[in-house]
């Protein structure tokens, strides 16, 4: 989009002869006028006639405030034209070395510099206009400038003052609404939809009011860098524009370059977060400012409209003035974990009571607890900051992951925090959803996923699909992600930016997995990230150990292996559900029509990520209608049946890493009624994958029944 | 965050980068990012190649329909001499303009260019055994407030592609005056109110008309849109365009044909 480029002209703070130029961008030209001729009394203002790129426009206002330098318009005091001389000159000065500055990768950069400076070197560029203190009307362009369109704008400047069609409930609402979000232009747009009519056409309006209350900020999405590269970064070798998404993170790479009917120029588009609305380098994109970030940005200009702010998070912590030694005390068990540090926190046990975990559920949540009451400022000195602010919480399949995080969550929301709850999947966000309701009754929550009804919603707990987190930045005092070894979280650098771009300088993660990636497990290892390890399930059985046996892989198999028919024969007698998994979508309906042959009487059903009725077979599988269903490592996770057995085929395959084979072992015996499940590795070669998901799961075991955890 | 960082070190990078140049960059299909068919000039898998349905029998020569054409009986579209197009709208082509027009996914221009101009060798080689002087691409155009909005005119992007390719002038002879609700949102009589006089002929192009009436050579016009659903807008376009140079034959050509 284009904007327009102004400045204002406002008297020194310290020398009353002496005047600056501010310059800023604007969205909605009216608000401007009136605010600053209307609310600030300002004397006078250059506007830039023709309207720029949006980025171009915020460029140059960066470059033009950086340079800007104090001058005197003393001795011209009562000739107007030669005031308006020295600033035409001081301004053109400043555009010039502005417009070098800027980048040279939009395409139709020369031409565009060459026309702008034109437009600078004509004088009715400028509309300027001096106060005219004895007047009724103060408004009046000065008379060299009696063109028609300024004369248009000034009158309905006028008109638009008397009519105030500034309504301060509808900013209030909005800056409100803009707290924690980043959004983008389209997107406030949909959210005006909802609110009213009138809103809607106003919405620049008070989106540009807001701007110059300096509530709220905005940034083109898509731009350079502004931190110097370091010279031992490959990066910096090879590519050489350093353009990336404000948004999702992504860089010049991904990043897709078209010519642009919105700005007239070239820009880049961002191909990997246009599902959340399309990112371009001319689109803005507001987000609210905290009051300590305005004070950096501002230096001396509008530092009185600060006093209606919002007050940040950390001031109204209790927590953060504890004392010095409780802050050690603390700091010491958190490390050493569960045991050493239970007789610390016994005060804690009553709020755990109504909760009803189990002792190793207990012991988990207490010691999150004991991490979310750590002053964080503790860590400040300490290598690997980053990650001393998360706590990993390392429970085995079927430990109740989700009634851990309750008192955790309890915790956060009594302090007035603010809570995100984000899982890789939109089924699991809906599954959550009346678990948490009925959790905490007294909390709004809001619920977030694509199309879900309250988009716009906002609440101080919030339960999101991971992609939703792309529309919040500096919104949460925890972050809770759900299964950060799955995907899309893993391994996804976007996903993975969006979750570092919505905490708060002091918030904090908790990660929930059964199978932690390795960096996690690295760090947890050299005691750089706090965690639990819950060994045993609900039921406090111990997980089923994995039975290794020698089996053809499935290319060579003439008809069922014995083995495995065996196997599957006893299953069958136990009137267990089989999960069967194979290593790749091709091998479904072979080995379904291999067992059919065998068990002719059994239903069974091979789906995977291409087939159409997942679902529906899912559903029946559930609903125990089928009895044996084949699958790939899709549903490795969130399906839980009560009486089950697992057999992997091919467990040798690379497909199956320890963390798959850890998952898929986790499907059986889910339920206290059925806790032994058994699980078969059917493969030709025992392979590291495998032993090392048997070690874990067997680490485990002996864990809990080291703690006496076991029944 | 450092906890998550860990998995895209430089030595990844630089592994993936040796990689690259070892292997070659392998291409994949621009929609569902299987390997690239080798059967094919376009960048599709054999599967997504498979779903075209290119149109290669027509049974109305007017309008380049593969069905039977109850429309051109009613003889409503009179300004255009013909239409042709390169595929038929069916479900999967709706989701593959969806992709690009409302998703924005401009990175699927080329593929669009591409079947273009499959449709052109297909359909209208004999206009192409022409002079080149003789023929001038347009494009039907979009609001100024949908441009601003969609940050891209699908119809002007596939004509300048098509100019590219056969090294034809490419030019803006129609302005859109109103902002109208959304084509696909309406039905034929409301299309054809909201068209009536949504189109003017572009000022900026008056030299071209002056230019032509002085080589005297009749001038072929060839429009292009993405859709050809009623006709009504590329007639409506043309109609502006025959007003301003009466001796223009204008030719259509779409890149689906519903």
């Amino acid at each position: 989009m284009k904007v327009h480029l102004y400045a204002v002209i406002h008297n020194h703070p310290q020398h009353e002869t002496l005047h600056l130029l501010h310059w800023r961008t604007t969205l909605d030209l009216k608000s401007d006028l009136s605010y600053w001729i209307a609310m600030k009394k300002e004397k006078a203002m250059v506007l830039l006639q023709q309207p720029l790129a949006f980025d171009i426009a915020y460029l140059m206002q960066q470059q033009l405030n950086k340079s800007s330098k104090a001058f005197s318009l003393t001795d011209n005091k009562n000739n107007r034209d030669s005031a308006q001389k020295i600033i035409h000159t001081h301004v053109v000065t400043n555009l010039q070395r502005a417009v070098q500055s800027l980048p040279k990768d939009r395409g139709c950069n020369i031409a565009f510099s060459a026309d702008l400076l034109q437009y600078f070197t004509q004088r009715d560029w400028i509309a300027f206009m001096q106060k005219q203190q004895h007047s009724k009307t103060p408004l009046m362009p000065t008379p060299s400038q009696q063109e028609a369109w300024k004369t248009v704008w000034f009158t309905q400047v006028y008109t638009f003052m008397t009519t105030q069609n500034i309504s301060s409930q509808f900013l209030t609402v909005l800056a409100e609404f803009m707290e924690g979000r980043r959004l983008l232009l389209t997107e406030l747009q949909q959210y005006a939809q909802q609110y009213t009519e009138a809103a809607q056409r106003q919405l620049q309006t008070h989106l540009q009011w807001l701007l110059l209350e300096q509530k709220l900020a905005w940034q083109p999405a898509i731009m350079r860098s502004t931190k110097p590269r370091a010279l031992w970064s490959p990066h910096s070798w090879f590519n050489k524009s350093d353009v990336h998404c404000l948004r999702c993170g992504c860089h010049a790479a991904s990043l897709q370059m078209t010519p642009c009917s919105a700005c007239d120029l070239v820009c880049y588009y961002c191909p990997n977060c246009m599902t959340m609305g399309k990112c371009r380098t001319c689109t803005p994109l507001f987000t609210r400012v905290t009051r300590e970030i305005s004070n950096r940005l501002t230096p001396q200009v509008a530092k009185n409209d600060w006093d209606d702010m919002t007050i940040s998070h950390a001031n109204t912590n209790p927590n953060i003035h504890a004392n010095m030694t409780e802050k050690i005390h603390t700091i010491s068990h958190s490390n050493t974990h569960a045991n050493s540090g239970a007789n610390s926190t016994e005060q804690d046990q009553p709020s755990l009571a109504k909760w009803h975990l189990s002792p190793a559920q207990n012991e988990a949540a207490l010691t999150g607890l004991r991490f979310l009451k750590q002053d964080r400022s503790i860590f400040h000195s300490l290598p690997r900051e980053e990650d001393r602010r998360c706590f990993a919480i390392w429970a085995v399949t079927g430990a109740g992951k989700t009634e851990i995080i309750f008192p955790l969550i309890e915790h956060e929301l009594a302090r007035h925090h603010h809570v995100l709850l984000t899982t890789p999947r939109r089924d699991v966000v809906l599954e959550l959803e009346p678990r948490l309701k009925k959790a905490f009754p007294h909390t709004p929550i809001t619920v977030l996923y694509g199309g879900s009804p309250d988009r716009w919603e906002k609440a101080p707990f919030t339960i999101a699909t991971t992609h939703q987190m792309l529309r919040f930045a500096n919104a949460f005092d925890l972050v809770i992600i759900d299964e950060i070894d799955a995907f899309p979280f893993h391994n996804n650098p976007m996903l993975q930016y969006a979750a570092s771009q919505v905490i708060k300088e002091d918030g904090r993660y908790v990660f929930l997995t059964a199978t932690p990636p390795v960096q996690i497990q690295k760090s947890i290892k050299k005691k750089q990230m706090d965690h639990v390890k819950v060994p045993v399930r609900y039921h406090r059985h111990p997980l089923p150990v994995p039975i290794m046996k020698h089996v053809q892989a499935i290319k060579k198999w003439n008809g069922l292996p014995v083995l495995l028919k065996k196997a599957l024969q006893s299953s069958l007698e136990r009137k267990a559900q089989i999960f069967i998994f194979v290593p790749a979508i091709s091998y479904v309906p072979l080995v379904v029509k291999k067992l059919s042959k065998a068990f002719p009487q059994t239903a069974m059903a091979g789906t995977s990520s291409v087939d159409e009725d997942r679902g529906d077979k899912v559903m029946q599988f559930r609903q125990q209608h089928i009895q044996i269903i084949v699958t790939t490592t899709i549903l490795e996770r969130g399906v839980t049946i009560p009486n089950s057995d697992v057999y992997v085929i091919d467990s040798d395959s690379t497909m199956f890493d320890a963390a798959a084979l850890v998952q898929m072992a986790g499907r059986a015996g889910r339920s206290a009624d059925f806790p032994n499940g058994k699980v078969y590795f059917f493969s030709k070669e025992r392979t590291k994958g495998q032993v090392e998901a048997m070690k874990q799961i067997k680490v485990m075991n002996h864990t809990a029944r080291k703690k006496g955890y076991l029944r | 965050m450092h906890a998550f960082q860990h998995s895209d070190g430089y030595i990844k990078w630089l592994m993936q980068s040796i990689k690259n140049v070892v292997q070659g960059k392998r291409e994949v299909c621009l929609l569902c990012g299987a390997a690239k068919s080798n059967q094919t000039t376009l960048k599709l898998c054999a599967k997504c190649v498979h779903d075209i349905p290119w149109i290669k029998h027509l049974q109305c020569m007017h309008c380049g329909r593969a069905a039977h054409c109850p429309d051109c009986k009613r003889n409503e579209i009179k300004y255009i001499h013909a239409n042709r197009s390169a595929v038929s709208y069916t479900p999967v082509m709706k989701q593959w303009l969806a992709l690009y027009k409302f998703r924005g996914q401009e990175m699927l221009l080329p593929l669009f260019v591409d079947m273009m101009i499959i449709g052109m060798e297909t359909h209208y080689h004999p206009l192409l055994a022409q002079r080149k002087a003789n023929i001038i691409v347009s494009f039907v155009p979009t609001s100024r407030e949908r441009n601003i909005e969609r940050g891209f005119n699908q119809a002007q992007q596939l004509a300048e592609g098509v100019a590219l390719y056969y090294d034809l002038d490419c030019m803006q002879l129609v302005d859109r005056i109103q902002h109208t609700e959304k084509q696909s949102r309406q039905n034929r009589e409301q299309r054809k109110i909201a068209l009536r006089d949504a189109f003017h002929f572009n000022p900026a192009s008056t030299h071209v008309v002056s230019q032509w009436r002085q080589r005297r050579v009749p001038m072929i016009v060839l429009l292009i849109d993405d859709v050809y659903t009623t006709g009504s807008t590329l007639n409506a376009c043309a109609k502006c365009i025959v007003q301003a140079l009466p001796d223009a034959v204008v030719y259509s050509l779409c890149w689906s044909r519903a």
